[in-house]
């Protein structure tokens, strides 16, 4: 198995500032408000900063981590390089269950969208399977196809969504940011906590880190996008606040939506629909990049061909969507996906870190004494 | 034994001798075949009749032979050139190189005494045949020269090289279809184009295992990186200033014999939208009506299925002013809006293909009934709502404002997958369908360069002549997706100096 | 064989697609305005509903149901109606005086969590019964179902109505430091007035304020840019010669929260640009004092009649000039019941001070 790649089908660091910022940016901007206003208040935006903060730290951090694998590979010949084939292969299949458990939720939630909002009465099935049919064809495409899907998922929402957003200051209380920093750190952590899980999905970068040209330099085209990221949740957050008051937003799910309901322009209307509708290009990319990773570690693990796994999971995710529908089924997953996310990033990447750079020191003395 | 052979595939053919090869040719009334001894030589003559110029055989072969041949009685075949006024005799010994060229029109003439061998000598008649006027009626522009090229591939080179004044630019010229053996050549610039491009353009068109190459646009198909795509991806052009420009950025250009198109590869999916008309005018004027052309195009697309999806799904949307209108429009078709949309596209194109097929004394009075008496009847009789009508005709517009036809083809075909997913789907159907596309075009390649350059991969520097036409003193730099090998046309430096007020 | 799978797959999908979700727009019936009312223990429903039947130009046309419950009035308006009821261009609805009297709580909590009506959508309240109300309206504008929202509409952007709708409504009435209010319609002869304000407390209609008053409301809201008032400056002449007109062009209130001793003070400075275009004659005479005399009657006027209706606020312990939210904004660790008891004796200053911008083109 060959671990450097054919330069064709390796793509231009400065994709990666699209690719992180479109696996960031999900279903939960829509709704990442509520649980943050009800912690923090008007202070939320606060709690947004410094969740961003963080991020940047784990992004160095997992960039260090990453240099340090042979032939500039990915995490999983990392793994299989510190701690053998079989243990190794036991911490990818972890991975690979956490990828598998974050396209589903990808998926799950913003099918509930689309029939809490506009179809009630259709299927579910019907919404995955399109979306998992699109997902086989963007992959058999490679990882160059994935990469544009990423670009077009950050360039037409922040063109057409983002302006809608200039609606909302008619409706401005600006005192509602008053007083700053009413509450107390604990509160405010606590806020951190719910909102660190919207900053997740820059982990994909320890899977497609092979397939960038000189991968090292595109460190920071990845915190260039954790910027924009942070900017985007920073802006949604504040017209939030000043939109909503602390008591409405505990009564409205998707905040974000609800929003989308005031621009009223000659000839359209209810823009939420427009939103919604668009919003497929932003969800789409978090699952295919998620799928592709999975795709990936069974390919690199197992050496089984992309084309022939790449059915059956997505025929094992389709049949998954079949059975989990109930609201109550989609928050526990988003529980877990949002608890794993963080161990992976917070907890294991850090340990893993220390690990192997203690190994390496370790070496190389060892080395020199020689 | 003939029953099997029409199974199998031709074979390559056998080996004649000359007297073969006449017996062979015989075959055919127009092939001609004079003997006459002129001096002590007995010299024969074959041609084709119905290929050669009869003023050329008659004034620069025959009249010579006849005279010269007497005066210089020791003359070789090898020597003819000496006596006849034809440039590039050559002589040959090959039955097979001989019986290609008499198909080309070349005479042959054989001495008796010299057997085996023979001289050709060319008096093709290239004009017979041909349209007398080059204009070009499908990329017409306003302000611009209006010639262009035609079927005849000497002309068309002729043309190119009269704007090219560059020894660089150099023609590769190949022999493609085993029936046809059409004459397609290669043109570049070299020193631009990449030599990588020029390769992947030969070595595919020399792989064309084919028996007639009717047209350019078969090379097109058959050179294609992906043939199940409806898009284009090779630009064909029928002027001369489009192929120049395109070979000064560098492309490469294919001519084939018998085809007024030149294709240029590799190409970009925007290269379609650009009209040389662009370039003539102010490039304010040149950009917007550039910005138009794109606007037309995804008004064109997402028209009708956005009334669908409005209309059947998303009935919230529409503003409390424009109720009236739409639902008093709608209360007396029967059908549901999908089937009101397929209806009126349906009689669109087919008004669209038997416009082009009418004879043209017909076709004006068809058009005027097709478009003016259909629509308004069909809304009279309530098979279509008004304002329904006013947007397939609007959409059906737009999408012509693209300069190449090609692409104008492949947006009036993507429309209807749009129209199927907005009818199952809505607003989410479209988001589905435009993710679809955008993947499509995603994958696509040209020569084996990315479809949609300079939007994926991102190169902001090239944006500069996509949606906006720059001014000339911008457009220094060749575009670099096509990695040409030289980067500068002209010195920015000297296109941008500024001067100071009053200086 | 990979794109006959596709295709195969696409076309079933497309077969068997939901077109159960359909809602064509010509077969659907849209309800435009929405009455509520309370009887005899049973809740009234009535939808005006638009036929297009000359042309672009609509008729409304009425639907009346009841029901014990309030959720259950929209869905029993499909028992008589031969289209499914579609609730999603919804413009108004209207509160008649006894519903909304016993609490609009539940309605306010349903439309918080429908998503199909828009957040545009206006609420009122009637004055007697709003069925009669939409009735009225519906034989007297022949072609425009849209006739009280457009009134609505209309009074907000120039002239005394603050603004309403659904948001501003949900924000008012969810908020620890606001209380909400809504247009307030009466029935004068054969038409519907625009009468005032109806202002509410814990979700229940408590009393209204006349379009007088309202210009106050607006502007002690928040910046506006329009409005009338009618103040009176003078003793002079005949009854009704002594008022001039003042048309607002921009006013901005300014809140100030201090202690003044152990008690809060609230002080409001509002500053009003104004044009004064109509004015008794006496008025005109030469003598530039009478002006500024005439300015300073102005605002001593418009600080009593303040004074007056935040008395009035502060008596039936409602807030809808969202004072608490001011409040909240300028305190630390705000506590909404210590703030409520303090409430009824806050003393609240008002300081206005009016420019006058023009005089209109005569003199």
């Amino acid at each position: 198995m060959k671990q450097t790649l054919d330069e064709r089908f390796l793509i231009s660091p400065f994709l990666v500032f699209f690719i992180v910022h479109a696996t960031q940016v999900g279903v939960g901007m829509l709704g990442f408000q509520r649980p943050l206003m009800e912690d923090a208040g008007q202070d939320a935006w606060m709690a947004v900063l410094l969740a961003g903060l963080a991020t940047h730290v784990l992004i160095w951090l997992m960039y260090r981590l990453l240099a340090y694998s042979p032939s500039g590979g990915d995490i999983v010949s990392l793994h299989k390089h510190y701690f053998g084939r079989w243990f190794g292969g036991v911490l990818s299949i972890g991975l690979l269950a956490y990828y598998a458990l974050a396209a589903f939720t990808v998926l799950q939630s913003y099918i509930e969208i689309i029939k809490v909002w506009m179809f009630p009465l259709m299927g579910a099935w019907q919404f995955s399977l399109i979306f998992l049919m699109l997902t086989y064809y963007v992959i058999s495409g490679g990882f160059r196809v994935v990469a544009g899907l990423c670009f077009w998922g950050v360039v037409i929402p922040l063109a057409t969504i983002f302006p809608m957003m200039a609606f909302a200051f008619e409706y401005a209380q600006y005192r509602n940011l008053l007083p700053v920093l009413d509450h107390s750190p604990t509160q405010i952590l606590k806020a951190v906590n719910d909102m660190a899980f919207q900053y997740l999905g820059f982990e994909v970068l320890l899977m497609y880190y092979p397939f960038l040209k000189n991968a090292p330099s595109s460190q920071k085209w990845a915190h260039a996008s954790n910027v924009l990221t942070i900017f985007l949740y920073l802006v949604v957050i504040l017209i939030s606040i000043i939109f909503y008051n602390k008591e409405q937003i505990a009564h409205i799910t998707w905040p974000t939506l609800t929003l989308a309901k005031i621009p009223e322009v000659p000839f359209i209307e209810r823009m939420e629909y427009i939103v919604i509708s668009i919003y497929v290009l932003v969800v789409f990319p978090n699952l295919v990049v998620a799928v592709w990773a999975m795709a990936r570690v069974v390919k690199q693990l197992f050496s089984i061909r992309q084309r022939r796994s790449l059915p059956v999971l997505i025929a094992c995710l389709f049949i998954g969507t079949l059975f989990f529908e109930e609201k109550s089924d989609i928050e526990r997953f988003i529980q877990w996906t949002s608890k794993s996310g963080l161990f992976l990033i917070g907890v294991y990447i850090p340990l893993l870190y220390v690990y192997v750079w203690v190994v390496e020191k370790v070496k190389k003395s060892l080395q020199q004494k020689q | 034994m003939s029953f099997l052979s029409f199974f199998k595939k031709k074979k390559r053919p056998s080996q004649l001798t000359m007297p073969q090869l006449w017996e062979k040719l015989r075959r055919s009334s127009d092939f001609v075949e004079v003997s006459f001894v002129v001096g002590r030589k007995e010299l024969s003559v074959y041609y084709f009749d119905s290929l050669v110029d009869p003023k050329v055989l008659q004034e620069n072969i025959l009249c010579h032979l006849q005279n010269d041949l007497s005066r210089r009685p020791d003359v070789q075949l090898e020597n003819l050139q000496q006596i006849v006024p034809i440039q590039r005799i050559e002589v040959s010994e090959d039955p097979a190189a001989i019986e290609e060229k008499v198909l080309k029109g070349f005479v042959v003439v054989s001495f008796r005494e010299q057997p085996g061998k023979a001289a050709l000598i060319s008096a093709a008649n290239e004009n017979l045949g041909l349209r007398e006027n080059n204009d070009t009626e499908n990329e017409f522009s306003v302000v611009g020269p209006k010639v262009g090229f035609v079927e005849n591939i000497g002309t068309n080179l002729h043309l190119l090289r009269r704007q090219i004044v560059t020894p660089n630019l150099v023609f590769r010229e190949m022999m493609i279809g085993s029936v046809s053996k059409t004459k397609v050549v290669i043109a570049y610039i070299d020193g631009v184009a990449n030599p990588e491009t020029i390769r992947t353009m030969t070595q595919r068109i020399e792989a064309i295992d084919f028996d007639v190459v009717f047209d350019n646009a078969i090379i097109d198909q058959i050179i294609a990186d992906n043939s199940k795509t409806p898009f284009p991806l090779f630009l064909s052009t029928e002027r001369i200033d489009r192929a120049v420009y395109a070979l000064v950025s560098g492309q490469v250009a294919v001519f084939c014999d018998g085809s007024p198109y030149a294709i240029i590869g590799p190409s970009t999916f925007f290269d379609f939208f650009t009209s040389p008309e662009d370039y003539s005018l102010p490039w304010v004027l040149g950009s917007f009506f550039r910005l138009i052309r794109f606007f037309g195009v995804m008004f064109s697309i997402l028209a009708s299925p956005v009334y669908i999806a409005v209309l059947t799904y998303h009935y919230e949307m529409i503003p409390e002013d424009l109720l009236g209108p739409i639902i008093y429009s709608r209360s007396n078709v029967p059908f549901p809006p999908v089937l009101e949309v397929l209806f009126l596209e349906i009689t669109i194109e087919l008004l669209r293909e038997a416009g082009a097929r009418l004879p043209t004394k017909v076709a004006q009075t068809l058009g005027i009934v097709g478009g003016i008496v259909i629509g308004q009847a069909t809304v009279d009789a309530g098979l279509a709502s008004t304002i329904l009508l006013i947007v397939v005709a609007l959409a059906a517009l737009a999408s012509f404002t693209t300069p190449i036809f090609k692409m104008s083809n492949s947006i009036r075909f993507i429309r209807f997958p749009f129209i199927l997913f907005a009818a199952c789907w809505g607003g989410i159907g479209i988001a589905f369908a435009v993710c679809g596309l955008l993947i499509h075009l995603g994958r696509l390649q040209s020569l084996g360069y990315p479809y949609l350059v300079p939007f994926y991969p991102l190169r902001v520097r090239n944006f500069r002549d996509t949606f906006v036409r720059s001014p000339y003193s911008m457009t220094a730099e060749r575009p670099t997706f096509f990695r040409p090998q030289s980067r500068f046309r002209y010195d920015p430096e000297n296109a941008k100096q500024k001067r100071d007020i009053d200086e | 064989m990979g794109m006959k799978r596709w295709l195969a797959c696409l076309l079933g999908l497309l077969l068997l697609g939901g077109c159960a979700n359909s809602r064509p727009i010509d077969q659907i019936q849209i309800i435009q305005q929405m009455g509520y009312d309370f009887k005899d223990d049973q809740y009234i429903g009535t939808a005006v509903y638009p036929t297009f039947k000359q042309g672009p130009m609509t008729k409304p046309n009425m639907l009346t149901t009841s029901s014990p419950t309030v959720y259950d009035l929209i869905p029993r308006l499909s028992a008589k109606s031969a289209l499914p009821i579609e609730e999603g261009q919804l413009r108004l609805i209207l509160f008649g005086k006894q519903f909304a009297e016993r609490g609009i709580e539940q309605i306010t909590h349903s439309l918080a969590r429908n998503n199909k009506v828009g957040s545009h959508l206006f609420l009122g309240v009637a004055e007697g019964s709003a069925k009669e109300l939409l009735d009225i309206t519906a034989k007297t504008t022949l072609s425009d179902t849209l006739y009280l929202p457009n009134l609505i509409k209309q009074n907000e952007q120039s002239m005394n109505l603050p603004k309403t709708n659904l948001h501003l409504f949900l924000y008012r009435y969810f908020s620890p430091g606001s209380d909400p209010f809504l247009p307030y319609f009466e029935k004068k002869g054969g038409f519907v007035k625009l009468e005032g304000v109806a202002l509410f407390r814990d979700g229940r209609y408590v009393g209204h304020v006349d379009l007088r008053d309202s210009f106050l409301m607006k502007i002690l809201l928040g910046e506006t840019k329009n409005g009338v008032y009618q103040l009176k400056v003078g003793e002079r002449g005949k009854q009704g010669e002594d008022r001039v007109m003042l048309q607002n062009l921009w006013a901005k209130p300014t809140y100030k929260w201090r202690r003044d001793g152990d008690r809060h003070v609230l002080d409001v400075f509002v500053h009003i640009h104004a044009s004064v275009r109509d004015y008794p004659s006496w008025l005109d005479e030469p003598g530039a004092n009478l002006f500024t005399d005439v300015k300073k009657k102005m605002e001593k006027e418009l600080e009593q009649d303040m004074r007056r209706l935040f008395h009035y606020f502060q008596e039936k312990r409602i807030d809808p000039m969202g004072i608490g939210d001011f409040v909240r904004s300028v305190t630390r660790r705000w506590d909404r019941e210590s703030f409520y008891r303090e409430y009824p004796d806050l003393d609240i200053r008002p300081h206005v001070t009016v420019d006058i911008i023009h005089t209109g083109i005569g003199e």
